[in-house]
């Protein structure tokens, strides 16, 4: 109904009324549209906005959900939030836990394959504290972008990257044998200055080696060249030297985290740095590295009498106390049929340390066919000329072997034995059984010493002294002195008022020392027993000094007696 | 005129002017023209201008703003700094979580029942004012009557987050920030206020005055 539809005219009696003012107007569309109209705008503009602002859904998988919550938890790059978890379940098998996310759309097209997430928590390192922040704001996601192959899903790493993508600096892999105590967080060190940290270590696909990743930070990564070299640095070293004891401490870092030092070449100061990734060998220790450079060396066995026991893989091999070599295999070998068991000893000698580089050519012109036929020529001949491997004691308190290869002119003549894997050197006794026998023979002498009558003379010695000491003319001579003592007191101060007797008491005096002096009689026994008692203390002193003289010159005698080998040298 | 029928003002061609209230004759009008007060000259009209049209326009826009009041965040309460957008029924949820199960049914009741109820009141009058139904035209008035009541309570949640935010102002600690689905919510209650407004109860009993037609 519309107020121009009044079918019904008003009844009589209301003529009082006034007439309603009617006016023209040209009615449009009714304006009251514009409201749906306009909400339908807004709708639709806020749709489109939600929509546009939606980000990526990406979904990462971690090991554990720890402090992860959905609808809670932020991903944040560079502490500002870049997405939310939206998500937190389990994988089918209950092993991961899924995480979805939706990221801002702004970060979209930085979610290349590589970027990385990890779960921020609270941390305690040796290397420092981290994540402390989210004590108080929850446990947040970090992520470092990659702008890679877009990807939505990714694995979540369980421990923070130790150095930032973005970190100016060069990564190296290095192989070594054994970790020792390097881990994760490792400092690198160049001149004893921080220079980066281990990434990662794992154990190589092959089972034989172990990769370290490194990190070097710039501008000290220039100094990686490929001739540079690594080592490990316990962070604290004895040595014992000529000089004394040296102790040499690093960074307690280093001492708690081990360390890994490299140097840059000399002769290649000029050379280019090492490209990202380059691999180098780790060494155990710096002395390793003049070792391992050492290729050329020659395998020989030796058959010793005995036991072996102290000789272990790695024990030297020496020539006069200079290493040559070392001990590669020690093993039990039993002859089945006769019975007899051997310990056949594997060494190694590094040419190298023998010969210096042009002798070696020297001997590689002269020697070379003879050494391609697996021929020993050198060695040939100086097993002729009597050279013999013997088993000496490096340390008494270890009872740690070596073996040492010595000439013994005076042995009967064998020849380098060729037909095992190796051709083998003869032997001589070890220096264990020499000592043993020495050891006895000390015994046997100590044995023999006349120690009762050494004893039997001290005492009578000391009896002597005793005697001597308490003897009654000793006493009367003591008592005269003190007498005459007296008297030259007496006479001293009398000496002034009479001078004139003065003489006379003199002569009285010197007489009565003299009578003193004449009753200690040099003939008498106390005097005999003196001067005995004297010489026999000479003549102790006398071996005495000759003792430690050869003590002082040849302190082995003591082990070895003094016809030992050690006497031989 | 038909005696049995009740007399009404528009039955009897009187409009009473809403500003002076005088009572004036009205004649039938041309199509396009308007009726005016002689004494003050406010407009005059028998019934709610376009009461229909203005009803259905409002409410079609508050059925659309219902959309983004319900799934935009109404505040985001961040403290400690940390914190989440929350819906209207994500607030509800919340609310049940700690336990304030009286306060999260008023909220679900103020917000979601009764807009929605309001919205199906109001179509549901619309429509049967439209097809000129007879049906119950006394319970249809009693419905109008509470549409018209109960609406502006509504507006419940919106002076809530207009007061929490006005108070929570702790800096670093906690604060409470407006959503866009609080303005999109109290578009929806304003504008079902003025549909309730614009709808004209006396069309109900118009239906009645000429069942000829039906
Ligand atoms: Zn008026
Ligand atoms: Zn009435």
């Amino acid at each position: 109904m519309s107020d121009n539809d009044i079918r019904h005219p008003g009844p009589a009696g209301n003529d009082y009324l006034p007439d309603a003012v009617v006016v023209e107007k040209r009615r449009g569309f009714s304006i009251v549209w514009l409201i749906p109209l306009v909400a339908a705008l807004i709708g639709a503009w806020l749709a489109y906005k939600t929509l546009s602002e939606q980000g990526p859904i990406i979904t990462l998988t971690f090991r554990e959900g720890t402090g992860l919550e959905a609808g809670k938890t932020k991903i944040k790059y560079k502490a500002l939030d870049v997405g939310v978890v939206k998500t937190v379940r389990f994988s089918p098998d209950l092993s991961q836990v899924i995480v979805t996310a939706e990221m801002n759309k702004e970060v979209a097209r930085h979610l290349g394959e590589n970027s990385r997430f990890w779960v921020v928590r609270p941390r305690v390192g040796l290397s420092g504290v981290s994540g402390l922040e989210t004590v108080v704001s929850g446990t947040y996601i970090e992520v470092e972008f990659d702008d890679g192959n877009p990807a939505r899903a990714f694995t979540g790493l369980e421990q923070p990257p130790a150095i930032r993508a973005d970190t100016p600096g060069h990564r190296y892999l290095l192989l070594t044998d054994q970790l020792g105590s390097i881990q994760r967080g490792s400092p690198i060190y160049f001149r004893d200055i921080q220079v980066g940290e281990v990434l990662t270590t794992q154990l190589a696909e092959d089972n034989r080696n172990v990769l370290v990743h490194v990190f070097v930070n710039a501008p000290y990564d220039r100094l990686v060249r490929d001739q540079s070299r690594f080592w490990k640095t316990s962070g604290f070293e004895v040595s014992l030297g000529a000089q004394g004891i040296d102790v040499r401490m690093e960074s307690l870092l280093s001492v708690l985290l081990g360390g890994i030092a490299f140097d840059a070449p000399e002769h290649d100061e000029a050379g280019s740095a090492s490209r990202d990734g380059a691999q180098f060998r780790l060494y155990d220790s710096f002395s390793d590295i003049a070792e391992s450079s050492y290729t050329r060396r020659d395998s020989y066995m030796m058959n010793f009498e005995g036991s072996v026991r102290g000789l272990s893989v790695g024990a030297p091999v020496e020539v006069r106390g200079l290493k040559i070599g070392k001990v590669t295999e020690v093993k039990l070998d039993i002859d089945l049929k006769t019975g007899n068991i051997r310990v056949p000893v594997a060494v190694e000698l590094e040419l190298e340390r023998i010969l210096p580089p042009d002798l070696m050519k020297q001997f590689d012109e002269t020697y070379g066919t003879l050494r391609a036929e697996g021929r020993r020529p050198g060695m040939e001949h100086m097993v002729k000329r009597g050279l013999r491997a013997q088993l000496r004691t490096g340390s008494l308190l270890t009872g740690q072997l070596f073996v040492e290869l010595d000439f013994y002119p005076d042995s009967p003549p064998l020849e380098l034995v060729y037909g095992g894997p190796y051709p083998e050197i003869p032997t001589v006794p070890g220096a264990l059984e020499a000592f043993q026998k020495t050891a006895l023979d000390i015994l046997d002498k100590l044995r023999k010493l006349p120690l009762e009558q050494i004893a039997n003379e001290l005492l009578g010695t000391m009896q002597g002294a005793n005697r001597l000491v308490n003897a009654p003319e000793w006493r009367a001579a003591i008592r005269s002195l003190d007498a005459t003592l007296k008297d030259v007191r007496t006479l001293a101060q009398t000496a002034d008022r009479q001078v004139a007797a003065l003489a006379s008491d003199v002569g009285k005096t010197l007489g009565t020392v003299r009578n003193t002096l004449e009753s200690v009689d040099p003939e008498a026994p106390l005097m005999v027993d003196l001067g005995n008692m004297l010489e026999e203390l000479a003549a102790a002193a006398r071996s005495i000094r000759t003792l430690s003289d050869h003590l002082d010159r040849h302190p082995e005698s003591l082990l070895y007696g003094k016809g030992g080998p050690g006497a031989k040298k | 005129m038909n005696p049995a029928l009740p007399v009404t003002a528009a039955r009897a061609a009187l409009a009473r002017c809403h500003a002076c209230h005088l009572l004036s004759r009205m004649k039938p009008l041309a199509p396009g023209s308007h009726a005016h007060c002689p004494r003050c000259g406010a407009a005059l009209h028998l019934r709610k201008p376009d009461s229909l049209a203005r009803a259905w326009a409002l409410t079609l826009a508050a059925y659309i703003l219902y959309i983004p009041a319900n799934t935009l965040p109404i505040m985001t309460v961040v403290s400690m700094g940390h914190g989440e957008p929350d819906t209207i029924l994500s607030g509800v949820r919340v609310l049940i979580a700690g336990g304030l199960w009286p306060l999260a049914l008023l909220v679900f009741f103020a917000s979601v029942v009764v807009p929605v109820l309001k919205l199906l009141a109001l179509t549901c009058l619309l429509i049967s004012v439209q097809r000129k139904s007879r049906w119950r035209p006394r319970d249809r008035t009693v419905l109008y009557r509470i549409t018209e009541v109960v609406g502006r309570w509504s507006m419940i949640d919106v002076f809530m987050i207009s007061i929490l935010v006005a108070l929570v102002k702790l800096g670093a600690i906690a604060t409470i920030e407006p959503g866009a689905g609080a303005l999109a919510f109290a578009a929806v209650v304003v504008v079902t206020m003025f549909a309730a407004m614009s709808f004209d109860p006396r069309l109900i009993w118009d239906a009645l005055e000429n069942p000829d037609e039906r």
